[in-house]
C-alpha cells in the first residue's frame, strides 16, 4: 500500500545527512591549530643574534651580559639581547679606544636546528 | 719579554681589570674600567701574577709574587694597596673574597689546593686554614664545596647534595653560585650557599661531560653536553626486530641540552647539515633563557655566537 507523501518527508527528515559546513569548520580548526603550533615551534628556535669571527675570545657570562675578547681584542660587553652596552682595551695599534665605539663585527640570522 | 694578558671582571658585569703578566718585571700596570669608562690606572708591586678577583665595590684582590721572593696576596681599594699578605702562593679566590685556594707541595704528588678563609685585619690580610678533605671549590660567605657532595660551613663538613658521597661535580655557574652534580640517572643543580636545587633525569645510555655544564646565574636553567648513541630512535624503532637493529653502527653523538627549573628539557642544540654545534666549551644560558651563548663551527671555522629564541 502506498504511503502518504506526508509520511515518505518525515522518513527523509528523520535520516542523518551529511554535514558539509561542521567537516569544514572541524577542518578549519584543525588546520588553525596546526598553523599555529608550527609557527609556535617556528618562534621557539634558537637564532644566532651575534658571530664573532677570528678572534680566539674571552667569555665571562653574568646575569645582565656577557663580557668577550681579550689578547688582541677589545673587552666587549654584550646583553643578552645582543646590544653593545661597553667596549674598553686595545686595538692591534697598541691604543686604547673609547668606550662605546664599535667596530666590525659580523651578524648573522639562521636557524639552529632546536627541537624538544 | 712574553706577556699575557690577566683580566677579572666583577660578578656585577660593572667593574673590569686588566693587568699585564710580566714574569721578570718588578712591576705591572693594573688598569680598571666601570661600564666601559676608566676608573683605575697604577702600577702594582708584582711580576707574576697568579690570581686576580674584581669585587662589586671597585676593590681587587691580586695574588702574585717577583722573582726571588715570596708570593703576595694584595687588596687594592682604589689606588691604594690596603691590605696585603705574604707567604702564600694562591691558585683561586671566591667571587666575595671570603675564602682562597693556596697551592701545598706535596713532594712528588706535585701541588695541590688547601681552602683558607679570608680576613682583614687592619693592614693585614690573615689566612687561615680550612678542612681539606679532597678536590673542592671555594665560594661566596666562605663555603667550600667538594667534588663529592659535601660542603664546609663555619669549620663543619656535612653532606649537601642528596646521595652524597656518590656524586660528582659536573661543572660550576661562572659566578659559582651554583653547582651541577650527575648521579646515575639523574643531574642536581644546587646552591652551595643556600642549598636550593632542582634536579632533572639523564636518559638512559646517555652521559654527561665533565667541566661543560653552562649554568644561567640565577640558577634557573642549565645546559649539559650528553654524550649518546647517534642512532637511538632508530635502535628504539628497530626493538621488535633486534637483528636490525645490530646492524646499526655504533656511533656516539653529544648534544647541547637546555634544561629549565625544575627540570623540563627546553631545547636540544644538535649539530646540522653544514653547522655543528661546538661541544668542547660549555654553552652558558642567559637568566631568561631565551639567549645561549658557545661556539659553532661552520666549514672547519669557529665561531662564538650568542645565539635567541623570542
Amino acid at each position: 500500500m502506498p504511503q502518504s507523501p506526508a509520511k515518505q518527508d518525515d522518513k527523509l527528515r528523520a535520516r542523518p545527512r551529511f554535514r558539509f559546513h561542521r567537516l569544514a569548520l572541524a577542518l578549519a580548526a584543525l588546520l588553525l591549530l596546526t598553523g599555529g603550533y608550527l609557527y609556535w615551534r617556528h618562534l621557539q628556535r634558537f637564532r644566532v643574534v651575534l658571530s664573532f669571527n677570528d678572534m680566539t675570545p674571552i667569555l665571562e657570562p653574568r646575569a645582565t651580559g656577557f663580557l668577550i675578547g681579550g689578547e688582541d681584542t677589545p673587552y666587549t660587553f654584550y646583553d643578552w639581547r645582543g646590544t653593545l652596552s661597553w667596549r674598553v682595551g686595545e686595538t692591534h695599534r697598541g691604543h686604547y679606544i673609547r668606550a662605546g665605539e664599535v667596530l666590525m663585527e659580523t651578524t648573522k640570522r639562521y636557524a639552529l636546528p632546536a627541537k624538544c | 719579554m712574553e706577556t699575557t694578558k690577566r683580566y677579572a671582571l666583577s660578578p656585577d658585569g660593572q667593574f673590569l681589570s686588566v693587568i699585564d703578566n710580566i714574569p721578570w718585571a718588578k712591576q705591572v700596570e693594573l688598569r680598571t674600567w666601570r661600564n666601559g669608562k676608566p676608573y683605575r690606572k697604577m702600577k702594582v708591586p708584582l711580576g707574576l701574577i697568579d690570581c686576580v678577583r674584581q669585587l662589586n665595590d671597585g676593590s681587587v684582590y691580586i695574588a702574585g709574587k717577583r722573582q726571588g721572593e715570596m708570593s703576595r696576596l694584595l687588596w687594592i681599594n682604589g689606588v691604594r694597596i690596603t691590605a696585603q699578605a705574604e707567604g702564600y702562593p694562591i691558585l683561586d679566590i671566591a667571587p666575595d673574597a671570603g675564602a682562597a685556594m693556596v697551592s701545598y707541595h706535596a713532594g712528588r704528588s706535585g701541588n695541590y689546593g688547601v681552602p683558607y678563609s679570608i680576613a682583614i685585619a687592619g693592614s693585614e690580610i690573615r689566612l687561615r686554614p680550612q678542612v681539606y678533605r679532597g678536590e673542592c671549590t671555594v665560594h661566596d660567605k666562605g663555603i667550600v664545596l667538594f667534588d663529592d657532595g659535601f660542603r664546609q660551613l663555619n669549620g663543619a663538613v656535612k653532606p649537601l647534595v642528596p646521595g652524597a658521597p656518590n656524586v660528582h661535580l659536573a661543572g660550576l655557574s661562572r659566578m659559582r653560585r651554583y653547582a651541577l652534580f650527575a648521579r646515575q640517572k639523574r643531574a642536581v643543580v644546587i646552591s652551595p650557599v643556600t642549598g636550593a636545587r632542582w634536579t632533572f633525569p639523564i636518559e638512559h645510555g646517555a652521559a654527561i661531560k665533565d667541566d661543560l655544564p653552562g649554568i644561567a646565574e640565577n640558577g634557573r636553567f642549565a645546559t649539559v653536553v650528553v654524550e649518546r648513541d647517534a642512532y637511538r630512535m632508530l635502535r628504539r624503532l628497530y626493538a621488535a626486530f633486534p637483528s636490525l637493529a645490530q646492524r646499526l653502527p655504533q656511533r656516539r653523538r653529544q648534544d647541547v641540552l637546555l634544561y629549565a627549573r625544575p627540570g623540563r628539557l627546553v631545547a636540544n642544540l644538535s649539530a646540522s647539515l653544514d653547522r655543528e654545534v661546538v661541544t668542547d666549551t660549555p654553552w652558558y644560558p642567559s637568566p631568561d633563557g631565551r639567549a645561549l651563548l658557545g661556539f659553532i663551527r661552520e666549514k672547519d671555522t669557529r665561531h662564538c655566537v650568542l645565539v635567541r629564541r623570542r
